[in-house]
């Protein structure tokens, strides 16, 4: 049975797990954790590009049956039929996408204001001490402090991410639907109609107050930072605003940036 | 030690369309011949030197290092992972039974038993006196300029003779496929059905019964005044020699002595060798 296929993409900390939580109670939906797929379709294109033996006599129809049916074979062994494919990097490949899945993919792409998003790496930083990050700051010769680190999660991570929903804006505007992280929060029941209206899913009673990541997510191992993807079983804010957490020169700092992206870019 | 677990090992048993045989054995002996033969069968599609393998194990190789999976593995997604690669491989060819040629594949028995199920593997034989001899002739014949063999020379800043060329052939060219195969032979001796060329060459029909036993599939008379290659490859894109896979239509032994083509102390070198491990 071929599945539908859909992504899921955006901005760091702003919701995607919890998001997918909520999706997965759909009984026709399965929303990934962070999915291989994409990793693996361009590793497969460079590995069979590479290939003497494919330099030798070269089939591209070979590589497309390839890929197609790695497409199929990656969540084959899920019983739902349609996918939600999470991947921060779908957002810059939404043109490469068209070619390997031969058809035009619909995209769903959560956003938040930006201090919160630092604010929130901020605090995963505190609490895994040790971390990679604090190390790369150590071995570039500055002391770790909350600018360094904020400052080190926004050249290495934050910024690209933010180029990716920039990118996706461009490339596939017509097949996005972004999804603010305080509209999922405040509004659970009208963002999850939008989702379902533009994905055009079943209706379905999702259950706001039991709320199960049902994946372990070897965040440590993966990713290097403990609680990555561990979230509350109910919606609730946070009780901390991201401006106490950053304070207000921080805060300041990165309003500004957000309003130079969202304001080119229309988002 | 290489991981066992390649080519998504599981218990499950693969899904695999179509039948999988494999064609491996020693450079200049008679595979491609052996091949043009075999794909005059309607039913049988001898590959060309197949990525299948190097496809199998490089992709399991990534799905090991992708952080995403080592957040969630799923090992499902390996199994069928690997029967994507193996179906979509060939799928553009009408076809129901493949031989994939790969040298490598003499080796790899526990992995195509994993990956297809079983595994029957038919290598092609020669003496390595012969196989020097006849890589020379090849590269005395090229049409025009220097030859891969004796770039390769150049690059490493050694004389171009014939002592220096039939070393370079014996070290990059001939020694890891003789190596795979003395692997599989010590191992896994009773899945491995092995052509001489000279047989190949003497006792035509008899050889290509004895394949189709080996691989129980229903004798197909073939046309062996007749053989034409139609698979063809890039050989100077690849190895930096043309003709490396041109063949003679009627299979007759045309290769003269390996005696008059290396010369007697080149020719000793390498039979004191006992090289021939298959033949004891």
């Amino acid at each position: 049975m071929e599945k539908t296929f859909y992504f899921l993409s955006g901005l760091p900390r702003s919701g995607s797990t919890v998001l997918t939580s909520i999706l997965n109670q759909h009984p026709e939906v399965y929303a990934t954790p962070t999915s291989p797929l994409l990793d693996q379709l361009i590793s497969n294109q460079n590995i069979w590009r590479k290939a003497q033996q494919v330099r030798a006599n070269p089939i591209e129809e070979q590589l497309t049956n390839i890929t197609r049916r790695l497409i199929t074979a990656m969540w084959k062994h899920r019983p739902e039929p349609i996918i939600i494919d999470k991947n921060r990097g779908w957002g810059k490949n939404m043109p490469a996408s068209v070619i390997l899945f031969e058809k035009e993919i619909k995209i769903v792409m959560v956003v938040r204001d930006l201090p919160s998003i630092m604010a929130s790496w901020l605090k995963l930083l505190k609490s895994n001490p040790g971390n990679h990050i604090d190390q790369l700051i150590i071995s570039n010769g500055f002391q770790v402090t909350d600018e360094t680190r904020v400052m080190e999660m926004w050249n290495n991570m934050v910024k690209d991410c933010y180029e990716s929903v920039t990118q996706a804006v461009k490339d596939a505007g017509n097949r996005i639907l972004i999804i603010e992280y305080d509209d999922l929060i405040k509004n659970p029941k009208s963002t999850l109609a939008s989702i379902e209206s533009f994905l055009e899913l079943s209706k379905h009673e999702y259950d706001f107050n039991n709320i199960i990541n049902n994946n372990n997510d070897d965040d440590l191992s993966a990713w290097g930072l403990d609680g990555m993807h561990t979230i509350r079983n109910t919606l609730k804010k946070t009780s901390e605003s991201p401006q106490t957490i950053l304070g207000n020169d921080l805060f300041e700092k990165f309003k500004d940036i957000e309003r130079s992206y969202r304001g080119q870019y229309g988002w | 030690m290489e991981r066992l677990v390649s080519f998504g090992a599981t218990k499950s048993r693969p899904m695999i369309e179509k039948q999988f045989f494999f064609l491996a054995g020693l450079p200049r002996s008679g595979s491609t011949v052996l091949a043009s033969i075999l794909n005059q069968n309607p039913e049988i599609y001898v590959t060309p030197t197949s990525p299948l393998e190097r496809l199998l194990r490089e992709n399991d190789d990534a799905w090991h290092k992708t952080s995403s999976v080592i957040a969630n593995p799923f090992p499902e997604q390996l199994k069928n992972m690997s029967d994507a690669i193996i179906n979509g491989c060939w799928e553009h060819i009408d076809k129901p039974i493949i031989i994939d040629k790969h040298r490598v594949w003499s080796s790899k028995i526990p992995q195509i038993k994993l990956g297809f199920g079983q595994a029957k593997i038919i290598v092609t034989t020669r003496d390595i006196p012969s196989i020097l001899a006849s890589f020379l002739r090849v590269d005395r014949n090229l049409p025009v300029g220097i030859g891969g063999i004796d770039q390769n020379l150049i690059k490493e800043g050694m004389w171009l003779n014939d002592i220096n060329r039939a070393n370079i052939m014996w070290n990059t060219y001939i020694k890891k496929t003789w190596l795979s195969f003395k692997t599989g032979y010590e191992n896994y001796q009773n899945y491995l059905h092995i052509v001489e060329y000279d047989d190949l060459c003497s006792k035509k029909e008899e050889v290509i019964k004895g394949i189709y036993n080996f691989l129980e599939l229903p004798y197909y008379k073939h046309d062996l005044e007749n053989i034409v290659n139609v698979t063809p490859e890039n050989d100077e894109e690849s190895y930096g020699l043309v003709g490396l896979h041109n063949i003679n239509a009627t299979l007759e032994k045309t290769s003269s002595d390996p005696k008059d083509i290396l010369d007697e102390s080149l020719y000793d070198k390498y039979k004191n060798m006992n090289l021939e491990f298959w033949r004891s």
